[in-house]
């Protein structure tokens, strides 16, 4: 009898809290606009680390000269090229 | 370079295959079954072989003053050989499993170098499935 | 109380599909009071399926033996720990707790989700619910851990658990190896959302690359744990047999490897998008296929197979995950391509690439030879087994060319390395790999694979050395710290890095145990009691053997003394048990070899005591003395420390 109980307890319970969101007014969707540009300013961060990264190989002695430079450059124009895309998105969100 | 890189890559993984695959053929001993070993007409001697079958209910004989010796009888069907063996014999070796050997014929008995004991897998607690105490009611 | 179980397992059906249901109106219609509650089924789930989990715990630390599976993995004797460990040693409540550990984790993901990641979670929380349904479908219908034993029987005492299977290690090694298979399962959600949503940029693999960091690990910690247990307790003396069973946890685990290192370069270079796609849905898939290796019993034979209906409804779920997958990457194949091309050889991205290539090659091969017994009886009517020396000869040089990838890997810069960056990088650790090589030599090691695993050895080594050397000395001269504080913080600094270097280091500590295999000695004996022998250099004396008489088993304790150059070095104590001896039927009392092992970093005196002839005393003895195996262990310690290091959450993390 105890444990009938208890089942029927935990029962009432799961679905009132499946239900209970459903019974709300209407709620607003998350912005995916916001989640783009978040996307996009991680990638920026995950390019500066790289360029750190390298630095800290060149620092080591891993890398040529020529190599550090090189990569450091093309690295440094992706992060640029993302900079200009989430300058336009924030421009065009105000 | 995109190209020179999956032609490398595909010669790579090519390589790696066709050397799987003739692992293989080296290294497989295939099971015979006793009645096979007939068509050998007397010819053993020598020759390896890995053989499957059940040990025969009462069949194990181990010697007295030195544990590390048992002869048994294989069956598989209405076949039957006898087996020697001169190693420590795993746990779960005993009248009725199946086992696995591999060895060679000396003199005509089969000289086992290796004993397996079957158990379906390591993690099933079913190696002793009628093991329960019961009452009928 | 028992049926309650069963029920909210069926309830827990029921929400399952309401889950996918709820998920797949949200898309549809965009009201975002369907996903609240989609979320809040998928919690419904796991929360019914902990209870049910309980409920069976509870039953079998109280006997309950009016349910089969209690009567039949424990015993009145069975002792606490062991009756608690008795949920995963068979095979309906493995599968509950496989969902157990699905549902913890699925929990997880939805709460630490829910104000992130918002296009990707309504696929997630759907894929994760489609698995669940999968297991509870199993566990309702096909392999039922609540059902009650046969009408009609009344059971007094149960089975008990096999006695191999009570060591703490094998009470252990399941649940952990179980958090790997089963951890594959969230990086497989969100891989599959991402082409669902079709968000295929960095967010799906940067949401995922602490889970997979930790699942591996999980993984990894199983497969060592699993092998040592062996090594203490089935008495052969060796720690991987390539069994089904092994292989089966070693090949998500080789694809999961091979992931591990492939997302960092999409992480930083955006390439391999596809390449990841399918090594993570192949990963995930090994996974489901070893639970379902060990849980069905297809390698022992095909036959068994069809006898449960458990084998086909894996198979189905198998195929269906394939063919979704595989589907979906065809489908979004164009979006999912990278602009990005290799650009040289000798660069990181192509060192990462060959690694993975032979990382996947290595799982084909296991895969290959486990499964070919299946094929050809399938094929050609007869079983042909291809057992370890197979995957010795085929695993061992690949296994080389990999240790040797290690310490090349790093040396390489992105893109492209330049000639002098390669000399200047390369010439240190390749001069001390050439040294350990001529100094084995010199101690008269002569065989091809251990020479070159030992010189190999040495150069990754010494590129491991360097790196750590190099890291240092900028930071002293840099910010003028003691080597020490630079040691930390280049450590602290760059997690994954220094991370990855130190499970770099267990696996190189890893192999050299396994060219101690090459180098193990081992005899048997027939003793009496006052008999010496001699292997290896030691000296075994059987000094007594006693009888005693113990609560679930009766027991033979042999006395070793061994001795060293005549001095006295350890004393070894096997025994020979027999449990249930109180049967009165003799076949069903079941004897067990206790090994005993004396560890040292050099080398393991391993003894087990075979039999022992009741009527003359004699006893059957083997010695074993296994070469460097300790350092296997350790190098698993390392592998442990470093995962945990490149996974720990620091607070610059990207």
């Amino acid at each position: 009898m105890y444990a009938e109980f208890m089942l029927l307890i935990t029962f009432v319970i799961i679905v009132g809290f499946i239900i209970q969101p459903l019974l709300l007014k209407k709620v607003d969707k998350p912005d995916y606009e916001e989640i783009t540009l978040e996307t996009l300013k991680l990638s920026k961060k995950v390019i500066y680390k790289q360029i750190k990264e390298a630095e800290m190989e060149y620092e080591m002695g891993n890398l040529s000269e020529e190599d550090y430079i090189r990569t450091r450059n093309s690295l440094k124009e992706e992060a640029s090229s993302v900079i200009k895309i989430i300058e336009k998105k924030s421009v065009n969100r105000t | 370079m995109n190209k020179k890189f999956t032609v490398v890559i595909v010669a790579v993984v090519l390589l790696l295959v066709f050397w799987v695959a003739t692992g293989i053929e080296g290294n497989e001993l295939p099971y015979a079954t006793i009645g096979e070993l007939e068509n050998y007409q007397g010819k053993l001697d020598g020759k390896r072989f890995r053989l499957g079958g059940n040990v025969q209910e009462g069949s194990i004989v181990r010697d007295k003053t030195n544990p590390l010796f048992v002869g048994f009888i294989i069956e598989q069907g209405d076949e039957t050989l006898p087996v020697n063996y001169h190693k420590i014999t795993p746990d779960m070796f005993k009248d009725g499993v199946e086992v696995i050997v591999e060895g060679e014929f000396v003199n005509g008995t089969f000289q086992a170098d290796n004993l397996m004991t079957k158990c379906a897998s390591r993690y099933e607690g079913d190696l002793r499935q009628t093991q329960m105490n019961e009452i009928e009611l | 109380m028992v049926v309650y179980g069963a029920t909210l397992l069926n309830i827990a059906l029921g929400l399952a599909v309401l889950t996918i249901g709820l998920m797949v109106v949200y898309l549809r219609k965009g009201d975002y009071r369907l996903f609240l509650a989609g979320q809040r089924t998928a919690l419904g789930i796991s929360f019914l399926v902990f209870l049910a989990t309980i409920i069976l715990v509870y039953n079998l630390l109280k006997s309950n033996f009016s349910i089969d599976y209690v009567a039949k993995y424990t015993s009145l004797e069975t002792p606490f720990v062991y009756k608690l460990s008795a949920l995963w040693a068979g095979q309906s409540g493995s599968l509950l707790f496989w969902l157990f550990i699905l549902s913890v984790y699925a929990t997880i993901v939805v709460l630490q989700n829910r104000f992130r990641y918002h296009q990707l979670m309504p696929y997630v929380i759907s894929v994760m619910a489609t698995i669940q349904l999968f297991f509870l479908l199993l566990v309702n219908i096909a392999a039922n851990p609540f059902k009650p034993v046969d009408a009609g029987i009344t059971v007094i005492d149960g089975m008990g658990l096999n006695p191999l299977l009570q060591n703490p290690t094998m009470a252990i090694h399941p649940p952990v190896l179980y958090l790997g298979y089963v951890g594959f399962s969230v990086p497989f959600a969100f891989a599959l959302a991402a082409l669902f949503s079709n968000r295929l940029d960095a967010m799906w693999i940067q949401s995922i690359r602490r889970w997979t960091l930790f699942t591996w690990l999980a993984l990894g910690c199983g497969i060592i744990l699993g092998g040592y247990w062996a090594y203490l307790e089935l008495g052969w003396g060796g720690y991987w047999a390539w069994d089904p069973v092994e292989n089966a946890s070693l090949m998500p685990w080789l694809t999961g490897t091979a992931f591990v290192h492939s997302i960092i370069i999409q992480e930083k270079k955006n390439m391999l998008r596809v390449w990841n796609m399918v090594l993570i849905i192949t990963t995930f898939v090994l996974s489901i296929f070893g639970t379902f290796l060990t849980r069905s019993g297809i390698v022992s034979s095909v036959h068994s197979f069809t006898q449960s209906t458990l084998g086909p409804m894996f198979l189905g779920f198998l195929l269906l995950i394939i063919a979704v997958s595989v589907s979906l990457i065809i489908f979004r194949l164009k979006d999912l391509r990278s602009e990005k091309r290799m650009e040289s050889f000798i660069s990181r991205e192509s060192g990462f690439l060959f690694n993975n290539v032979i990382f996947v090659s290595l799982c084909f091969a296991v895969f290959w030879g486990t499964l070919f017994p299946v094929i050809s009886e399938a094929v050609r009517g007869t079983k042909v087994t291809v057992g370890a020396p197979f995957f010795n000869q085929i695993a061992v040089p690949i296994g080389i060319i990999l240790l040797l990838l290690t310490g090349i890997g790093p040396l390489l810069a992105w893109r492209h390395t330049s000639r002098k960056s390669l000399i200047r990088n390369f010439s240190i650790p390749v001069v001390v790999g050439l040294v350990t090589f001529l100094i084995s030599f010199f101690f008269g090691i002569r065989s091809l694979y251990p020479l070159m695993t030992i010189g190999i050895s040495g150069f990754v080594t010494g590129t491991l050395v360097m790196e750590f050397y190099r890291g240092i000395r900028v930071r002293v001269k840099k910010f003028d710290e003691s080597p020490f504080a630079a040691f930390i913080r280049i450590v602290s600094k760059n997690r994954s890095r220094y991370g990855g270097y130190i499970v770099h280091l267990g696996i190189v500590l890893m192999f050299i145990g396994f060219v101690g295999k090459a180098f193990d000695e081992d005899n048997e004996w027939a003793l009496k009691v006052g008999d010496q022998v001699e292997i290896a250099g030691y000296s075994i004396t059987l000094t007594n053997v006693e009888e005693e008489e113990r609560p679930n088993h009766f027991a033979w304790i042999a006395s070793l003394r061994i001795e060293k150059n005549g001095k006295h070095y350890t004393d070894l104590y096997p025994e020979k048990r027999i449990y249930f001896h109180n049967n009165p039927d003799p076949n069903r009392r079941q004897p067990h070899s206790e090994v005993d092992i004396h560890s040292s970093f050099t080398e393991d005196i391993y003894s087990i005591f075979g039999r022992i002839d009741t009527e003359t005393d004699i006893i059957s003895l083997k010695i074993m003395v296994n070469r460097l195996i300790m350092l296997v262990w350790i190098g698993g310690y390392f592998l442990l420390i470093g995962t945990v290091i490149a996974f720990w959450p620091s607070k610059s993390s990207v």
